[in-house]
């Protein structure tokens, strides 16, 4: 009889090791309702806000990989010819990398202007996480519709996957958008980075963003006047030579208004990206060389330009040999002389937004505001040059026709900021592209970039192509 | 003296009263005098019984008239009418009908003769016939519906299984294995330390267990074989039955096997002088074709010279070479061999076996293997007439030395790498260290040296697996039997990584080590009432319900650092490291369990009409909490229309079965957690040093469930003149609620989500057939053949119309894994046609400084618009096949027993990446390219050589096949393989004194394969781990060996 005990026994264990409910409790990550209670989530939830910034998708790789290629400054022998011969289309591996990357940085920022307000904390923390929060909405919210145009607007994080497909909203819905979020951040955001480092925006970085934002809404009047305020009211300065912005001990000062951060356990991979191709550049174990410079644009500098020297065709390699790269490369993202972050990254922070970017804003804003370059516009413009030739000697003279003045500015930016993906959307916004790439097939089509054909085919058709695509 | 005194008794008293008792003795044998032990002998109506001793002998008290059952395993039941005898000697005739014998089935056992569902059995012999390290590769061709692809020829690598056809996109399609009754996880082993260049495959689990032990396997196909399995059915279940015990004496047994094996082929790649002959012909091309340089005045790329009769080549920096042919480089003829020693033997009450086995197989590619060491324990003992307990027992030890072979970019894979360096680099540089390809080619280091990727790294997988279970069966009522099953599966498995500097990928790390730990467990408990009994003699009925339980776990930890000063002690001190990499630097935990119910109700009337219903409720933690039970019924009715008297003297057709079936099954390898709302975390910084950031990463699917499959089947068993079997099915499996990963828009905010949507049909036919050809005293031959045919198409997909996974699309109304490219339409001859061409002119006339020229591929336009856009695109091929069969021929002569097998596939296509057509002078490729066009020679097939790399000339756009696949690198895949040969001679038992019996034999695995495919092997499926979305793609995968070995089997 006692083996009758026994399977019973056997069977009450059974019981037992059913008994709870089928209900699963993950032990590595957080469930949704556990999380955003206390401050420490909120900051939490706002560095992985932050963190976007940094991905493949976005500056860490392919919004500049994207946009320096489409660009005049670049031609590649390694990387994707296809961008830079403009035979590209909807299926672009690129593309769809920084379309995502923009619409997840969307998502990161939703939920924490969504969710902080609930958490148990101070509200002036609360406050300044949701302005934060919104800066980054409108800086992806900016880069899409520069690149894309029209695009879905969504300000809140998806609750349930049937309200997934979203259809386009207008460009004009979209910068309404920006600059409502723009102008909520600055009034909230501190004029002082609350990190001591810089990586977290302040009023400044809002309100240089909203004067570039207004440039491409083709709101002159009011791109000039934030700009202004930046200029006028701001801490910033141009460094004294261009070499100095790239100086990884010159980051989050004086000319940087917002830098995506960098630091020697957190590298930058651009430089690979940059630079010449193999195993053998100093301090560089790695380099593929896809974004490879013009040499028309070399050639293209004015002489005396000090911008020129970012640029090389030579290199001393680690056996003290001169190679001849037959190409020019960019120096902007190798940090020579500092010790690499790892075989493949450099500690060279990521520009966003700097103050000679403010400076050619309100020249060209102003310009246009008045349909004639003021003296304003030539002292912001001369700035930046007399900084490029060391002297002012080659500063722009007084008297220009508004149309030969934004060629200026236009010609300007495009020294200043190369390798820094701002090219390629100058030329879009001001209609230039159709003629900046004389033999290749450069159509009204790539005004804005095709949506992902990924996108149009998962939300069923929802979300349009654009136009000619 | 005792006993007769009672049987007087007995019979004294019998006199007195018709009630009285008996008591019989015997000895129960065999048709040639051998005593039986272990006898069930039972008194018919009652639960009296005994069981007969260790010489078969018994002794049982019965009432007069009484009648006395005799039974056992693998003999033809007796029944004897006892009248006055005391002694009844009874003569048990072995069983020989396939008919009479027993099939287990999901909890339980059934007569073949009884099945009303699907089930195809293989013994032991039959699967263990070739050399295997794992199981699922012994039941390639021997089982119709099940087909069985490599996924890579690695020791110790999985093969597929595909019963009845793929029946999910992103779930497994893998089978459910139960191991003597207990479920076993089946995941991959792998805890991947590396990053996607050089990945690491992941121990097959079922490599860890010895296939020798196995003494059958049934493969369960229709639903009302798998509902019993419920949520994790649908791809069909595969009993797997250890070898047990039996009374008697201890019966030792060795065998063992050696052997060596050689890769099948090798690929016929340029060899130096036409590599550099072709580069040379590439930069040409490159610099001229604009027509505005002289071909003569270009200075060949590398230079040759003839010295004492050999070739030396000249390369980048005046380095000099003289070839080297990589394929010869890497592979080798390797050893496998195989010993395994079993005891076994018993009491009446109790019976054990044992057994210990060591199998090692080195890789043909160098410093490859796979070694295991596993013991097995099963032991039964019948405590009580009403009581039985039982144990099974198998620990585990393997030791897998693994090379990079799988991999997404075949430069980094040993056998890529080897098809694709330049054969103009060395393996070693002069100063006998190993050579980079940036000092011999002018393209720099693309490719890693591929002996270097092989013999350098550290890349071993240990694994430790223990599988127990008991059981305990008690008879708590004439018939009426309730069992407890325990089981445990623990699995420990450890991956030790090191890369050092001395190739290209441990050199850009400055070294890189790591280790990575998986532990996996997992609980069952089962309990279940089984009732059995006859009414009216006709009425037969088996009643089963149950309810288990089982729990999964797994943890997994790993670490991996770079940048090591030096690379002498490893990553056995990874704090040698000087860098985390932190995107696999963590750990990670899984648990889920799954809570059931079940019930089968088996009746037959008089052994003529057969039903079977089943039903099994499944709770899942995986499940969503919308949707927590699913139900999973069958039904199933069968005919035994021999039985019928019209046909019941019919002596030619003794058995003629017809079955018909239906049954929901449901698939739940969805990954736990995947319901979800998940905040995940991120490694990043915010200004100095580290941050870890948080965001929402899925937006969570309560409603998520199992994938539920509904199976038809209708079927027929035929036996002719009692030894020629027939068995035809055919069946349609609709499988609905597809678990899939969706991609969401990526506006929503996130990019995927796991929900379910859309469905996929499988329909098709078996036939095997069975047949003893010639059965004479000492001259038998039988042959057994099976073909099978399944149709697979997608029916929906959901809110999507089609999903583009590398160069397949899933798609509504194809198959799953259609081939989906661009259409090849030969070269570009002249300029003329190339004017005549409105794609190409359009592309000519806007392309800037790459116009297209004549030696480019011509891709067809095929929506006419002037354009090459992925529109063009369309259905190239099919990786699922159209048929696959078996043929197997047994012969017996005298002593001497020869066995072969042969398999095959037809209609089946495969993606072939290592067919490359295009040559741009930085890899190797196949010597075919040197037929490639040039002005000269209008090849059709391979366009012109470029040479891509001169800097800042940039030669024509080169249409790289990467950039645009075509049907030409879709290929027949269709096969008929001599599978293997295996010849043997048994010794007389009376040679030598003190052995029972002993063979030897000659074995012969994957001898001849006829093919047209140009790969490796046919038999191939490189992204195994990666769905089915991703089938019949050859990405220069490990191939398989071909294996010539000796054998010996000896019983004492």
């Amino acid at each position: 009889m006692k083996t009758k005990y026994f399977f019973t026994l056997l069977l009450s264990l059974g019981m037992i090791l059913s008994c709870s409910d089928l209900e699963e409790d993950p032990k590595t990550f957080f469930q949704d309702a556990e999380f955003m209670q206390t401050e420490a989530d909120a900051i939490g939830a706002l560095t992985g806000a932050y963190s976007i910034l940094r991905s493949t998708g976005y500056y860490g790789l392919d919004q500049y990989y994207v946009s320096d290629m489409l660009s005049d400054q670049t031609v590649t022998n390694f990387g994707d010819s296809s961008l830079d011969d403009f035979v590209f289309n909807s299926e672009n591996g690129r593309i769809k990398s920084v379309w995502d990357a923009l619409y997840i940085g969307v998502n990161r920022a939703n939920y924490i202007i969504e969710r902080t307000p609930g958490i148990q904390g101070k509200q002036e923390l609360i406050d300044m996480v949701v302005a934060e929060g919104k800066f980054l909405r409108a800086l992806h919210y900016f880069n899409l519709v520069k690149m894309w145009g029209d695009v879905p607007l969504r300000t809140t994080v998806l609750t349930s996957i049937a309200d997934a497909n979203q259809e386009k909203a207008s460009r004009e819905d979209i910068y309404a958008q920006i600059i409502n979020d723009l102008n909520d951040a600055k009034s909230t955001l501190p004029d002082e980075p609350t990190d001591s480092q810089g990586a977290r925006a302040t009023s400044w970085a809002a309100k240089s963003l909203l004067a570039k934002v207004y440039l491409y809404a083709e709101q002159y009047e009011m791109a000039t006047q934030e700009a202004l305020d930046v200029i006028e009211n701001g801490p910033f300065e141009l460094f004294g030579s261009y070499e100095d912005i790239w100086l990884v001990t010159n980051e989050n000062m004086t000319e940087h208004i917002y830098q995506v951060q960098t630091n020697e356990d957190n590298g930058s991979g651009l430089k690979t990206w940059f630079a010449p191709r193999g195993t053998d550049f100093p301090g560089n174990p790695r380099g593929w060389f896809h974004l490879g410079m013009s040499s028309e644009f070399f050639n293209s500098f004015e002489e005396g330009d000090t911008r020129k020297s970012l640029l090389d065709t030579t290199y001393i390699n680690t056996s003290g040999e001169v190679v001849n790269t037959n190409q020019p490369f960019s120096l902007k993202y190798i940090a020579v002389g500092e010790p690499a972050v790892s075989d493949s990254q450099h500690n060279v922070n990521y520009p966003v937004l700097r103050f000679a970017d403010v400076l050619l804003i309100h020249a060209e804003a102003s310009a246009r505001a008045n349909d004639a370059p003021n003296a304003a516009s030539y002292e912001s413009i001369n700035r930046v040059r007399e900084r490029a030739f060391g002297n002012s000697n080659n500063n722009l003279s007084e008297g220009l026709e508004l149309e030969d003045f934004i060629n200026a500015v236009i010609a300007e930016r495009n020294f200043e900021f190369f390798a820094e993906g701002d090219r390629y959307w100058d030329l879009t916004r001001t209609g230039r592209f159709l003629n900046a790439f004389p033999g290749f097939p450069v159509e009204q089509k790539h005004r804005y970039l095709p949506i992902p054909e990924s996108e149009i085919i998962s939300s069923g058709g929802v979300v349009s192509q654009n136009e000619g695509w | 003296m005792k006993r007769t005194l009672s049987t007087s008794f007995a019979f004294f008293f019998g006199l007195v009263c018709s009630y009285a008792q008996l008591i019989i003795t015997g000895t129960v044998t065999d048709e040639t005098g051998q005593p039986i032990p272990g006898v069930n002998i039972v008194e018919k109506g009652t639960t009296n019984g005994v069981i007969a001793d260790f010489d078969g002998n018994y002794t049982i008290q019965v009432r007069s008239n009484a009648t006395i059952a005799f039974s056992s395993l693998g003999f033809k039941p007796e029944e004897v009418v006892v009248d006055s005898q005391e002694t009844i000697d009874i003569i048990l005739a072995q069983q020989t009908s396939e008919l009479d014998e027993v099939v287990v089935v999901g909890y339980g056992t059934v007569k073949k003769s009884d099945l009303t569902g699907s089930i195809a059995s293989v013994s032991g012999n039959d699967l263990n016939q070739r050399t295997i390290s794992s199981l699922d590769q012994g039941l390639k061709g021997i089982s119709s519906g099940v087909q069985v692809i490599s996924s890579s020829g690695e020791p110790g690598a999985a093969a597929n299984l595909r019963i009845r056809g793929g029946s999910s996109i992103n779930a497994s399609n893998e089978p459910l294995y139960v191991l003597d009754g207990f479920p076993i996880a089946n995941s991959g082993i792998s805890t991947n330390l590396t990053n996607t260049d050089n990945s690491s495959p992941s121990l097959n689990p079922l490599a860890t267990l010895n296939p020798n032990d196995i003494a059958s396997i049934e493969v369960l196909k229709d639903a009302s074989a798998t509902a019993i399995y419920g949520s994790r059915g649908a791809n069909g279940v595969v009993i797997i039955t250890t070898k047990r015990g039996r009374s008697g004496k201890p019966e030792v047994t060795y065998s063992g096997y050696s052997g060596i094996q050689t890769v099948i082929k090798k690929l016929d790649v340029l060899n130096a002088s036409e590599f550099v002959a072709l580069a040379n012909r590439g930069n040409v091309f490159s610099s001229t074709y604009n027509n505005t340089v002289d071909p003569t005045s270009i200075d060949p790329i590398y230079q040759t010279r003839n010295e004492n009769g050999q070739t030396i080549y000249i390369v980048k920096n005046g380095n000099e070479v003289t070839g080297t042919d990589w394929q010869n480089e890497i592979f080798r003829s390797a050893i496998i061999h195989d010993h395994q020693i079993g005891i076994r033997g018993g009491t009446e009450n109790s019976t054990y076996l044992t057994s210990v086995n060591y199998f090692d197989q080195d890789g043909v590619v160098i410093n490859s293997g796979f070694k295991r060491l596993s013991l097995r324990l099963n032991a039964d003992i019948q405590i009580s007439p009403k009581i039985k307990v039982g144990n099974s027992l198998t620990v585990t030890r393997s030791e897998n030395n693994a090379v990079f072979a799988t991999t997404n970019n075949a430069s980094s894979s040993v056998v890529g790498a080897a098809l694709n360096m330049p054969p103009i680099v060395p393996v070693f540089d002069k100063d006998g260290e190993f050579a980079f390809m940036e000092d011999y080619s002018v393209f720099g280091s693309t490719t890693n040296n591929p002996v270097a990727l092989a013999t350098e790294p550290r890349n071993d997988l240990f694994s430790n697996r223990a599988l127990w279970s008991i059981f305990g069966e008690y008879e708590m009522l004439p018939g009426l039997v309730y069992k407890a099953n325990f089981g445990m599966d623990y699995t420990d498995s450890r991956r030790e990584l090191y890369q050092p500097q001395s190739y290209f990928s441990g050199r850009r790390l400055l070294g890189e080590g790591g280790i990575g730990n998986l532990f996996s467990r997992s609980w069952l408990h089962e309990s279940t009432l089984n009732y059995t009994n006859t009414f009216n003699e006709k009425h037969n009925l088996n009643l089963l319900t149950g309810f288990t339980t089982q729990n999964f776990f797994s943890r997994s930890s790993r670490i991996v650092k770079t940048n090591f000063d030096s690379d002498d002690l490893q990553n056995y001190a990874v704090q040698n490291g000087q860098d985390f990499n932190l995107d696999r630097t963590g750990s990670a935990q899984g648990e889920s369990r799954l809570d059931s119910y079940l019930g089968r109700i088996n009746y037959d009337f008089d052994k003529r009409y057969f039903i079977t219903i089943t039903g099994r409720v499944d709770g899942s933690t995986r499940f969503g909490a919308d949707n927590k039970y699913g139900f999973f019924p069958s039904a199933a009715l069968a005919w035994r229309v021999s039985e019928e008297s019209f046909l019941q003297d019919n002596e030619s057709l003794s058995n003629l079965k017809i079955r018909g079936s239906f049954g929901v099954t449901g698939n739940q390898a969805i990954g736990d957690y995947n319901s979800l709302v998940r905040i995940s975390t991120i490694n990043t910084t915010l200004g100095t040093g580290g941050a870890v950031g948080f965001f929402p990463s899925t937006p969570g699917n309560p409603d998520l469930k199992w994938e539920t499959t509904t199976q038809w089947n209708v079927g027929t068993d035929i036996e002719l003149f009692k030894k020629l079997n027939m068995t035809f099915d055919y069946y349609v499996k609709t499988t609905d609620d597809l678990i899939f990963n969706a991609t969401l828009p990526s506006s929503s905010g996130f990019t995927s989500v796991v929900k379910n949507a859309g469905s996929i049909e499988n329909r098709g036919w078996e036939f095997s057939i069975d047949a003893p050809v010639v059965l004479k005293e000492d001259f038998s031959w039988r042959l057994s053949a099976n073909i099978s045919a399944n149709r697979n198409e997608v029916l929906d997909l959901g809110e999507s119309d089609e999903i583009l996974v590398n160069n397949a699309l899933i798609s509504e109304g194809q198959p799953l894994g259609s081939f989906y490219t661009y259409i090849f339409d030969g070269i570009f001859q002249s300029q003329e046609q190339i004017d005549n061409t409105p794609y190409a002119a359009n592309y000519n006339e806007t392309a800037g400084n790459r116009p297209l020229v004549p030696g480019h591929v011509i891709l067809r336009d095929l929506n006419g618009d002037g354009e090459i856009t992925p529109e063009d695109k369309t259905f190239v091929g099919d990786p699922n096949p159209d048929y696959i069969f078996g043929l197997t021929s047994k012969l017996f002569y005298k002593n001497i027993n020869l066995d072969i097998i042969v398999t095959g596939v037809q209609g089946i296509d495969i993606f072939n990446e290592t067919y490359r057509t295009d040559f741009n002078g930085n890899l190797n490729g196949g010597s075919y390219i040197l037929n490639s066009w040039t002005p000269q020679n209008n090849n059709n097939t391979f366009p012109a050589a470029t040479f891509t790399f001169t800097g800042e000339t940039r030669g024509p756009s080169t249409l790289r096949s990467s950039d645009f696949p075509t049907n030409r690198s879709v290929e027949d895949g269709s096969f008929v393989r001599l599978d293997n040969v295996k010849l043997g001679y048994t010794f007389n038992n009376s040679l030598i004194e003190g052995i029972q019996s002993l063979n030897i034999y000659v074995s012969g695995n994957n001898l001849l394969t006829i093919t047209n495919y140009r790969g490796f092997d046919p038999d191939v499926n490189s992204r195994a781990g990666q769905g089915n979305a991703n089938l019949g793609r050859d990405e220069a995968t490990y191939p398989r060996a071909k294996t010539i070995l000796l054998g010996l089997n000896v019983t004492f």
